[in-house]
């Protein structure tokens, strides 16, 4: 991991932002998931809780034709864990562009960093 | 060439790859399902470089794991990887894997990803990468086996943005997450980049392959690889001549040549040729020409099977010692050894020649030489020999000899056959037309026929008869119904011997003198002493009602008895018609009886025209 004296605003400030990506192929090779993460640390966030924060942007892409992705997500706080992303799905929730998008956040559970949080991808048969 | 190993998927551990944790923390895939033999590599990786630190991988069911070179790296500067694997012992069901990590300090990041592959011969070669600074990923690995696939780890402690990435091509291979060789992509700003991927095939042993990514081209990375060995194919057969042909109908098609294990040659030229597996040892099966068969099955030693020419089989089964089977050149030559324990030879002459030995015991020499001859042996006791000599359609057959048969058949259209002899028989066919038949004979029979047009023919006789035919020339002897031995001898001579005896109620004795002479009795209800001097005589005794003795002297003499009520004796004298003077008052002066007078033989004193007795008529 980066140096663990460097603070998780110094991150913030080097990147613009704190992410998370995650792309998993399908199983067929017929194409890949990408979950994609932004967020910035709240203050008084430290490396050692992971530079939590709330959660602004948020990308569920699919671009398999045939197979439909889950995103296993352990920490969400609503709903079933986990996020189904259709064959090509690609929904981008960014409250930067679309503030409307952190009702959708909210309502999926999705808040913060934590959240999203040990997401794991897997295909439905 | 080996056929490389199949990716079924990779599983990460349920924690994903952002959670910290302090030491001992076990990082636990979600359940799969493997087969029997299947390879799991577990990649083992901590965020941050710890001195002494223990990555230890177990599974659920349990599975040996094997532990990898660990990379190395700077304290805080690098991230920790290490490679875990093992194959499976058995088909598993929801089977789970688990790395816990040890060691000093605060928490930190862990995960772990099993990739599992299929169709695999198992773990070849190894590497690890050490930080390679600021610079573009990549590794060296050099397989250790043709057709491996390569799996790799890649993890950058300073968790560059690799979002728009490029992996290297090996062997015309270039992982992507499109085309499922890139596996997992992971990155956040606060831990680290974790790239993983396989070479599906990485080609021929022996050479270096460079695995990583060409963008971008900066990073702090480690990285690990391991060679997962495909699985190796069978020797192909080192036929010349394997294919399958489409002949005329008649004809057998395939040819094959299959699964050598033991450095066996086969060349088949043509059509019909099989070998058959399970050689133990070297074998060599050639064939030349077409429509052969040539099949060696079981060989415990070197067989040789060679067939050479058109339409030949040749056949060795379960041959104790190496068996020879040499077909020579020719049309329709069948050679079979059927369990042989010693090395049996059957050699074929050339052309329509059939040699079989069936379970001898000791070596069997069947050789014909040419020419249509058939030679057979059954079931000898030792080894019998059939020897044919070169001639045709000569035919010799011993069956169930208790010893050694010799059959030999001379050059000529012979015939000989014993039926059911207790002891050898020993059938000699002179040269000639000669037939010569014993039949239920008791004791051993020898037919000894001479050299001559000869039938000598025995009859249900009861003790062993002994038919000897003299050198003559057309001599018949018939022997009807004798209820004792009779001995039918016939002389040698020059004349037509005629001997018959018929119906005698004892056993009649007819002798024939050497002469023209016969003999006849005709319903004689006694025995009749038929005797025929030497002499051209005659002698016939009809419808006697009592024996007659009929004695024909040495002469020419004429006895004639008709019709006679009573005994009549009718004897001749060696005279010269010396007849008694007829009795007076008959009216026939001259009636005479017995001999003509003037046939009489002259002998003795002279004859007197005009006996007188009593008183002369002179009227």
């Amino acid at each position: 991991m980066p140096d663990q004296t460097v603070t998780c605003a110094q991150l913030d400030a080097q990147n613009g932002y704190l992410s998370t990506q995650l792309e998993k192929p399908a199983p067929d090779h017929s194409g890949s998931v990408l979950i994609d993460c932004r967020w910035h640390p709240s203050a008084g966030a430290t490396r050692a809780t992971g530079c939590d924060g709330a959660l602004f942007y948020l990308r569920v892409r699919n671009n398999s034709p045939t197979k439909t992705a889950r995103a296993l997500l352990p920490n969400k706080k609503a709903g079933n864990p986990w996020l189904d992303g259709a064959p090509g799905t690609d929904v981008i929730l960014d409250t930067t562009v679309r503030q409307a998008d952190q009702n959708t956040l909210n309502s999926l559970g999705l808040t913060t960093y934590a959240d999203i949080a040990g997401v794991r991808i897997t295909w439905l048969p | 060439m080996a056929t490389p190993p199949t990716f079924v998927a990779d599983y990460e551990a349920s924690v994903g790859w952002a959670t910290a944790t302090a030491s001992a923390a076990a990082r636990t895939t979600g359940s799969f399902n493997g087969s029997l033999g299947d390879v799991l590599v577990a990649f083992n990786a901590l965020a941050s470089h710890r001195t002494s630190a223990t990555f230890t991988t177990t599974s659920s069911p349990v599975e040996t794991w094997t532990k990898g070179t660990m990379s190395t790296g700077t304290l805080d500067a690098d991230v920790m990887l290490q490679p875990s694997t093992t194959v499976l012992t058995a088909a598993r069901t929801g089977m789970t894997a688990t790395s816990t990590f040890t060691y000093t300090g605060t928490t930190l990041v862990s995960g772990n990803d099993v990739a599992q592959f299929t169709g695999t011969d198992g773990i070849g070669a190894a590497a690890a990468q050490a930080g390679n600074g600021t610079a573009a990923v990549s590794m060296s690995i050099t397989p250790t086996f043709d057709n491996s696939a390569i799996v790799y780890f890649f993890a950058d402690w300073s968790a560059t943005d690799a979002s728009t990435r490029t992996h290297r091509t090996v062997n015309g291979f270039t992982p992507t997450a499109g085309n499922g060789q890139e596996f997992t992509y992971f990155r956040n700003t606060t831990d680290w980049t974790i790239v993983a991927a396989y070479i599906p095939d990485a080609g021929a042993a022996g050479v270096a392959k460079t695995v990583g990514l060409t963008t971008p081209s900066t990073g702090d990375w480690l990285g690990i690889a391991v060679e997962v060995r495909g699985t190796a194919g069978a020797a192909a057969p080192t036929a010349a001549f394997a294919h399958w042909q489409q002949r005329p109908p008649g004809f057998l098609a395939p040819s094959t040549a299959f699964d050598q294990w033991s450095g066996g040659t086969d060349v088949p030229s043509v059509v019909t040729a099989f070998v058959d597996t399970a050689d133990s040892a070297p074998a060599s099966d050639s064939c030349v020409a077409f429509v052969t068969l040539a099949r060696a099955q079981s060989d415990a030693a070197d067989g040789a099977d060679s067939t050479i020419g058109a339409f030949l089989q040749g056949r060795l089964q379960s041959d104790a010692a190496g068996g020879s089977d040499a077909t020579q050149r020719g049309v329709l030559a069948l050679s079979r050894a059927l369990s042989d324990t010693g090395a049996g030879s059957d050699a074929l002459a050339r052309a329509g020649t059939y040699a079989r030995a069936q379970s001898d015991s000791a070596p069997a020499s069947d050789s014909l030489t040419s020419s249509p001859s058939k030679g057979r042996t059954q079931t000898d006791a030792a080894g019998g020999t059939d020897a044919t000599a070169r001639g045709a359609l000569a035919l010799s057959r011993a069956l169930s000899d208790s010893g050694a048969g010799s059959d030999s058949l001379a050059r000529a259209l012979t015939q000989a056959r014993s039926q059911a002899e207790s002891a050898p028989a020993s059938d000699a066919a002179a040269r000639s037309l000669v037939e010569s038949r014993a039949a239920s004979d008791a004791a051993p029979a020898s037919d000894a026929t001479a050299r001559a047009i000869v039938r000598n023919r025995s009859l249900s006789d009861a003790a062993g008869g002994t038919d000897a035919v003299v050198r003559a020339a057309q001599a018949f002897v018939r022997t009807a119904g004798d209820s004792a031995p009779a001995v039918d001898s016939t002389a040698g001579s020059s004349g037509g011997a005629s001997s018959r005896t018929t119906n005698d109620a004892a056993g009649g004795t007819d002798a024939l003198a050497r002469s023209s002479a016969r003999a006849r009795s005709v319903s004689d209800t006694a025995p009749a002493s038929d005797t025929a001097v030497r002499g051209s005589t005659r002698g016939r005794a009809i419808t006697e009602a009592a024996p007659a003795a009929d004695l024909l002297a040495r002469a020419v003499a004429e006895a004639r008895a008709l019709l006679d009520a009573a005994p009549a004796i009718d004897a001749s004298v060696p005279t010269l018609g010396h007849v008694d003077p007829p009795s007076e008052g008959s009216s026939a002066a001259f009636s005479r009886t017995g001999p003509s007078a003037s046939a009489a033989a002259r002998s003795g004193p002279s004859a007197r025209a005009f006996p007188r007795s009593g008183p002369a008529s002179m009227e």
